[in-house]
Order: structure tokens, then C-alpha cells, then sequence
């Protein structure tokens, strides 16, 4: 049986394979078979996505639900190799645990929206300064702008962030996507 | 079928947490709210750590980082590119079938292991140098790994190493001070010699072609006795080592591990190769990763790692993978798991975990490794909310109360 591949497909795909990943990566702590268990829940998915409601809530939940299932079967057979972490009781997940990650993927969910959110320009700088580390003077040249130009973006986008998030608790980490 | 998945989570609560941790986090929480989370944080201390977590900037700031490093361009290529989803979902319940089998073989291999080494000499036998403590907190102190190897010679013959060594290209094995200690060269054929070095040792030494090796604690190689043919070849079966190749365009470099080989001219580069995980990063020059699956070829800065079978290339944290050579622990977005897997390698101690931790707790932190464990557990427990103690070998984690 071969699937086709829809343009919603990807869509899905491009949504919630952050998130799969961060989720597998709570629990495991390993990016490689992060990124496995999730390709895995979504093959399960597209396989099977006409017997699926296309309801978005439900889609997450079978994702969620498959990861966690081929995390938990993946740790019963690897338990030999894992025994030290067994004998400490450190690798077996309860409900909490679960739960846990997940409410900790969907808050990193939303707070990476508010950032995707930001105006295209600002956005861009801040990838460049935060996720690459590079400095004005660095993505100045690169955008081809000029300093000051890089630092009136940065102010809009810390204004921005700040509306959106609580100034209080965040100025740390706002000052650090911005003012440094 | 449906509905059997949908049963098993994102129940209504855990969803509403998240968003009022999300309303939280923007100042808009209605007084119920905030006694919701209250509640919610007060009901397991994993709850309390992960709310805290999530409202303090460095973490997110970590935890950001985490999420980001995930790239769904290249994963949607490797998804769609499955015409038919069979094949990657077999795919899988192979790997854990395969892992079982591994697992079985691993468990004989160590218990013959264990046997073997026992009966060879019981001398090799690693202990932990615990000393009394100078500080106040622990009831003893324990000093970090020794330089020291055994080499097992193809006769049988066993020599203890306690400082660097040069295998000359008459076979003599020659000390810091050009002592003969051993001589590889006694029989005609080419032998394979293994180089053993323990948990809590570290070891350097010389090949014949000029060829430098730094070698991890818990790690064994195998090498002959000169490097005869088209190739020079060597074998690491378990652990990690770091190669400076000299260049020798005639005669490439071959490292063989259970999982793949690396192929160089002249170059510099680790190779891990743990229970956990074969992974290979690139300092400088070019190598060539391979198995019967796949075949990538590395640059600087870039690493490869065992998706499954397949070899998959990324880009490298230099400083990290290549701290332990450095002399450092360098933990930059570990988890408890990582880090302590290290200390335990280096200080030979074993960690017992209070199960209130969580593992998707991430640490970050840099630190000389040629220091006594207190200073680690001090550097550790300032950095994070973990609570160390430790008696005998024993290291004891909990949270910070």
C-alpha cells in the first residue's frame, strides 16, 4: 500500500515535528533517537490518517500517543543495556512524567509561536543573534544592513515580546535575545 | 481503534496547564488560575521542578535551544521520501528486535568479560582512589582518573603502562624515558595487541606511522604489530579515542567499530563508540564514514552518528565532543544522565538517583577534570538544583531542598 502524499501532509508535518522531537527529547534525552521515535509516529500517522479524524486536537494525540508508546516499548527491550539506570529506578516513566512532558511541549509550543510571530525582519535578526550567536556587525553584513538598522530591529522585536510576554518574569531572557 | 489512543492522553487537564503556565508566563492569569497552578505545582515535587523550569530564563533559554535544534526540512525529506510506510515502520520494530538480540549478546559478552578479566588478573582491577574529604559537606573525597593502561600482547603476555607510550616501527614499545618495555616485533606474521584502558584511567600513545592517540577511560582498542598492505588498521571495540593521523596518502588510516568504519588520509578526529551510541566528529582535514548500509563523507566541525543503520552527518559542537580530550567536562544541555555517565567513567563512583529527578532536566557547565569530585559536585550543585552527597563510592543526587 503506498501513500500519498498530501500538501497537508506537510503542513502537519512541519507543525507538531518540533514539538514530537522535544517531546521524545524529555523523556530520552538523546536528539538522534528524538528524532526517530518521532519520524516513526508520523509514518504510523500518514499511514493510517484515513481511518483518523483530521480534527487537529485528535492528530496531536495519536502523535503524542505513538511516541510515547514506541519510547516505552523501546525502554522494556533495552533494559539490559539501560540496567544501571533500572536499578536506580531512574528510567521508568509514570503518568507524571508523561504528562509532563507533554504540558512542557506544549508550553514550548506557544512560546516559540509568539517568537515566530514577530515581523519577518526582526525575526530573521533574532535568528541570526540568538540561534547562530552572531553579532551586529556579523548580520549587518550578511543582510547587507546597516548597525543601526540591526538595532532598531532588535528594540521592535523586544517591545513586541515583551506585549506579549510577562516583562516581569521574561526581562532576563528578553535581554539576552536583545540588548547584549 | 480510534478511540483507543485517544483514551491514553492529553487528557483535558494536562492541556489546561499548559495554558495557564502559558498565560503565566504572559501575566494573565485570573486569581483561579493561579490557584489552579498552585495546586497542580504543590501535588508532585516533578510538578513544582517542571513549573519552576518553565519560569526561569536560563532554562527556557536552554530548552529553546533543544527545540531548535530539531530541522524538520531535512526530516520531511527523509518522511515523504518512504513511497510506502511499511518499510520504515519495519524498520523499526527490526531495530528492536535487533536491539534484544544486541542486549542478549552484550549480556554474555559481559559476563564472559568479567570472568576473563577476573581470571587474566585480578591486579587490573580498577578502584576508586577515595581519600579523606577537605571539605566540610562529604564524608570522603575521591581523585580523578589516573594516566595507566594495560597492554594485552597476541602471546598472552600483559604489560602495565602507567605513562605514555611510542610503539616504534621495530616493534620495541618504548617509555617517556626510551626504555624498552615490551617488543611487539617477535613474530613474522602481523598479530593484533590490545591496549585496555579501565574506567577511572586515561592513556596517550604512539603508532609505528607516527600516528598519536588519546584513549577515554572505558575504552579497548586493537592494533597490529606493524602496518603491513594497502592500509594501516586498527580496531576500537568499545569506548572512545581521539586520533592526530600522520598523513599517508599510500596507506589510509582505517578505525573499524561494531557500528561503521572511518577512513582518513591524514587527520583529526574522535571517535565514541559507548553502549550508548556510536557518534564520530571531524576536528580537521577529511574522513570517510562507512557501513554495509551507507556511506557519508565528512568536513571539520561535522559529526556522524547511526540512525537505525544508517549513517546520518551534522554539525558538531567542536568544544564539546572533544572536551574530554581537552582535559574538561564540558556539559552544555546535558541531562542528568549524560553527565553523570561521565563522572562515573572518571571517578569510578556509582550514582544513585532520587526518583523525584527528572531526566529532561538539562545542565550546562564547564570545569577541569583534573580535579578532586567535590569540586565537581560543588560546581554541579551551584549551577543546578541538585543536592549531592557521598559515602564510599556511592553518590547520592537529590533535589535541593
Amino acid at each position: 500500500m503506498d501513500v500519498v502524499y498530501r500538501l497537508a501532509d506537510k503542513d502537519i508535518f512541519e507543525r507538531y515535528y518540533k514539538g514530537m522531537c522535544y517531546f521524545a527529547y524529555t523523556l530520552i534525552g538523546d536528539y538522534a533517537l528524538a528524532e526517530d521515535f518521532a519520524q516513526d509516529a508520523f509514518i504510523a500517522y500518514f499511514k493510517k490518517k484515513d481511518e483518523i479524524s483530521s480534527h487537529e486536537p485528535i492528530i496531536k494525540s495519536y502523535l503524542y500517543s505513538s511516541v510515547k508508546n514506541n519510547i516505552l516499548n523501546w525502554h522494556r527491550r533495552n533494559k539490559v543495556q539501560k540496567k544501571y539506570w533500572e536499578t536506580t529506578g531512574f528510567m521508568e516513566y509514570d503518568d507524571v512524567d508523561i504528562h509532563n512532558a507533554i504540558i512542557e511541549t506544549e508550553v514550548m509550543e506557544q512560546i516559540n509561536q509568539i517568537i515566530n510571530e514577530l515581523p519577518e525582519a526582526c525575526r530573521l535578526i533574532f535568528k541570526l543573534s540568538y540561534l547562530e550567536g552572531k553579532g551586529n556587525q556579523e548580520i549587518a553584513n550578511e543582510l547587507n544592513l546597516s548597525v543601526n538598522t540591526i538595532k532598531t530591529q532588535k528594540r521592535r522585536g523586544l517591545k513586541y515580546i515583551q506585549s506579549k510576554l510577562n516583562p516581569e518574569l521574561f526581562l532576563g531572557l528578553i535581554s539576552f535575545f536583545f540588548i547584549k | 481503534m480510534l478511540f483507543r489512543f485517544l483514551r491514553l492522553n492529553m487528557s483535558l487537564k494536562t492541556d489546561n496547564i499548559a495554558n495557564i503556565i502559558v498565560k503565566h508566563i504572559q501575566g494573565k492569569c485570573t486569581a483561579e488560575e493561579i490557584d489552579a497552578l498552585t495546586r497542580w505545582s504543590k501535588a508532585d515535587p516533578r510538578n513544582e521542578a517542571l513549573l519552576n523550569g518553565l519560569l526561569d530564563t536560563t532554562d527556557i533559554e536552554q530548552k529553546l535551544m533543544v527545540w531548535n535544534a530539531f530541522n524538520e526540512d531535512k526530516a520531511w525529506q527523509q518522511v515523504s521520501s518512504h513511497s510506502s510506510p511499511i518499510y520504515p515502520i519495519r524498520r523499526t520494530s527490526r531495530r528492536l528486535r535487533w536491539i534484544a538480540v544486541v542486549a542478549s549478546v552484550l549480556l554474555l559478552l559481559v559476563a564472559g568479560l568479567i570472568i576473563y578479566t577476573n581470571r587474566l588478573n585480578s591486579a587490573d582491577k580498577t578502584m576508586p582512589r577515595i581519600v579523606a574529604s577537605t571539605h566540610p559537606k562529604y564524608k570522603n573525597d575521591i581523585l580523578p582518573a589516573v594516566e595507566g593502561a594495560t597492554l594485552l600482547l597476541a602471546s598472552g603476555e600483559k604489560v602495565a603502562l602507567s605513562s605514555e607510550i611510542t610503539i616504534e616501527d621495530n616493534g620495541h614499545v618504548l617509555n617517556q624515558d626510551n626504555d624498552k618495555i615490551a617488543d611487539l616485533s617477535r613474530s613474522e606474521e602481523v598479530v593484533y595487541h590490545e591496549l585496555i584502558v579501565p574506567q577511572t584511567h586515561f592513556f596517550t600513545f604512539k603508532l609505528p606511522d607516527g600516528t598519536k592517540v588519546w584513549v577515554n577511560a572505558n575504552s579497548k582498542l586493537r592494533f597490529p604489530s606493524r602496518f603491513l598492505g594497502d592500509t594501516r588498521h586498527i580496531q576500537l571495540e568499545e569506548g572512545e579515542a581521539y586520533f592526530e593521523v600522520e598523513r599517508n596518502e599510500k596507506q589510509p588510516f582505517i578505525v573499524e567499530t561494531s557500528e561503521a568504519k572511518i577512513k582518513v588520509l591524514g587527520t583529526r578526529f574522535n571517535v565514541k563508540n559507548y553502549q550508548h551510541g556510536f557518534v564520530t566528529t571531524l576536528a580537521e582535514g577529511s574522513v570517510e564514514v562507512y557501513n554495509d548500509h551507507s556511506r557519508q563523507k565528512i568536513r571539520p566541525r561535522q559529526k556522524a552518528f547511526m540512525r537505525g543503520e544508517e549513517l546520518v552527518v551534522r554539525e558538531a559542537d567542536l568544544k564539546k565532543d572533544l572536551a574530554w580530550k581537552n582535559n574538561i567536562f564540558y556539559f552544555r544541555n546535558d541531562n542528568l544522565k549524560n553527565v553523570m555517565q561521565q563522572i562515573e567513567n572518571w571517578y569510578g563512583v556509582q550514582v544513585v538517583v532520587n526518583k523525584s529527578l527528572i531526566n529532561s532536566t538539562t545542565y550546562s557547565g564547564e570545569i577541569e577534570r583534573d580535579v578532586p569530585l567535590s569540586e565537581i559536585l560543588n560546581m554541579l550543585e551551584f549551577t543546578s538544583g541538585l543536592n549531592f552527597s557521598l559515602e564510599g563510592t556511592k553518590l547520592y543526587i537529590k533535589p535541593k531542598k
